[in-house]
């Protein structure tokens, strides 16, 4: 990896103290350079989301550090974007308004030029047509959609996505696949850190896939996806080369699986 | 389907009418309950007069002003505690405790405190829409969705911003409940401050036929409170309906 570290987790662990103090993460470490596009896997409850909370600065570690360009950063990470493991979209607000939304609020470009922008991410998400419908007239699929755009929208340098395309069926989900490199590779400087359940996708869209371990979480293993960009995402599972990844990943996920529940 | 339920309304409220009309004097005693005819004719007379209008603006002067007052009071009190925990926390129990007292038992006291002109009724409407509409502003501001909150602070937005883009219209269900149930609260409220002693008005017209054993005379009086609260109601469902037109309907039957 020549290219420099974006983000670097350094022992980084989140504690929860409730009824029931829970350990999420356990000295995590962990290093993304700039312009990677990184897929993490990891079975339910592993502290997946905790990761991107912090990562984004939501929540701050309990113990350890977190960089982002070499610098410490402790607070909101403005130059990171969250597509949330839930759609999160403002029920008061239309499609497009919420599309707008961190355009008007960053005060991006002129209202036109904001709407210009929305729409036409709109359109390429197959969502014409639905501008100005809200949340409730929406299915999970299309919110999800919207979800992602709001995002994209105002082109952060770094996104975290968080089992974005969990409620969609899987031709949806291979468009919105497809689409998402589509516009990756129009962005080559930005950072994706893709979370997902479903190991095809990991192994398809990542350069490489972090493996997290049972709860208390940490990487477990790091598998290289060397396959050649871009990637035909209809056909990639036919590929004898990701089929020895996606065996390679599936071994080393099942014994996590099978690690007693803490 | 909705023009038959109509068909039906207006069927049974003739069929009460006209039981009312033809057994009053036979099953109920016309004396003690009226009938519908005298109603009409008393209601007419009192139009005539010009007292049925004076009457009428009397108590909707004092109801608006205090509900004005009120609810202006109520919302920025509300925005103000549900911004500021601490606060909000030590002022729980006496706020709870406010809450808790028979608001209408306090009108006496303010007729004593406020005279029986217009101010006791505009204090007693504004403590009523003021109470309503603080609670509901509170718990509004109270439910706003965290995790809506942190997206758009991800996106951007600064503590104003969250504020009023997303804490305000994530309150505004509540808070346009509250200016509702407020307005005919206040009206309700300026009829009692008439009740314990005026010179005028609805309240002091139900009151005063009472006295003088005239049923006709204070069924005119509550047939026109009824009229205008359920003509107030309809008017404030349709603004409330579209305020919030981003709210599934609950017959739209779609998944929250
Ligand atoms: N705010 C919180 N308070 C207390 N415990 C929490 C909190 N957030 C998460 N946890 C706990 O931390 C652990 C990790 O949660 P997290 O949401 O990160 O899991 P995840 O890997 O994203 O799971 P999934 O794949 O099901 O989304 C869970 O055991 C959860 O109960
Ligand atoms: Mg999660």
């Amino acid at each position: 990896m020549a290219k420099a570290p974006i983000i670097q987790l350094s022992s980084v662990s989140r504690v929860f103290r409730g009824q029931r103090e829970v350990t999420a993460l356990a000295a995590l470490d962990l290093d993304i350079a700039e312009g990677e596009f990184v897929t993490v896997v990891g079975p339910s409850g592993c502290g997946k989301s905790t990761l991107l909370n912090l990562i984004v600065g939501l929540q701050s570690p309990t113990t350890g550090q977190k960089l982002y360009r070499g610098q410490p950063f402790s607070g909101l990470n403005l130059d990171i974007g969250y597509v949330t493991q839930s759609d999160n979209l403002f029920p008061w607000l239309t499609v497009i308004e919420n599309v707008c939304f961190g355009l008007s609020l960053r005060g991006i470009g002129s209202r036109a030029e904001q709407r210009d922008r929305a729409l036409e991410l709109i359109e390429r998400v197959g969502l014409k047509g639905f501008e100005n419908h809200y949340r409730h007239e929406l299915s999970g699929g299309m919110r999800q959609r919207v979800n992602i755009v709001r995002t994209l929208v105002y082109d952060p340098p770094v996104i975290l996505l968080d089992e974005p395309f969990g409620p969609l069926d899987a031709q949806t989900r291979l468009q919105l696949q497809d689409l998402l490199l589509t516009l990756w590779h129009e962005r080559p400087k930005t950072t994706l850190i893709f979370i997902t359940h479903d190991l095809t996708e990991a192994i398809a869209l990542g350069d490489r896939v972090i493996i997290m371990s049972a709860r208390p979480g940490r990487v477990e293993e790091i598998v290289p996806v060397d396959l050649p960009r871009p990637r035909d995402i209809y056909t990639i599972h036919t590929d004898e080369q990701f089929r020895r990844i996606y065996d390679r990943v599936w071994l080393r996920l099942a014994e996590q699986m099978k690690a007693p529940v803490s | 389907m909705k023009s038959r339920i109509t068909l039906y309304r207006i069927a049974l409220l003739l069929a009460a009418l006209l039981f009312w009309e033809f057994g009053s004097g036979y099953i109920i005693d016309t004396f003690w309950l009226s009938k519908p005819s005298l109603i009409a004719t008393s209601l007419w007379g009192s139009l005539k007069k010009g007292e049925l209008l004076s009457d009428l603006y009397i108590t909707l002067e004092g109801a608006f002003y205090g509900y004005v007052l009120g609810s202006v009071g109520g919302l920025a009190f509300g925005l103000f505690l549900g911004q500021s925990e601490t606060l909000a926390r030590v002022l729980q129990p006496f706020i709870l405790a406010i809450y808790g007292i028979p608001r209408i038992a306090l009108a006496p006291i303010f007729v004593l405190w406020f005279g029986i002109a217009l101010l006791s009724k505009v204090m007693m409407a504004g403590m009523m829409s003021f109470l309503l509409v603080f609670f509901s502003t509170y718990e509004g501001i109270r439910s706003v969705d965290l995790e809506l909150q942190n997206v758009a602070r991800v996106l951007g937005a600064n503590r104003w911003q969250l504020f009023t883009r997303v804490t305000m219209p994530n309150a505004s269900p509540w808070i346009i409940a509250g200016l509702r149930i407020a307005i005919p609260q206040a009206l309700v409220a300026a009829v009692v401050a008439e009740f314990i002693a005026s010179t005028a008005g609805l309240g002091y017209r139900i009151m005063a036929t009472t006295n003088t054993m005239d049923t006709s005379g204070t069924m005119a009086g509550i047939v026109v409170l009824m009229v205008l609260v359920v003509g107030l109601n309809t008017i404030l469902d349709r603004v409330e309906h579209s305020l919030l037109k981003w709210r599934p309907k609950a017959t739209d039957n779609t998944n929250v």
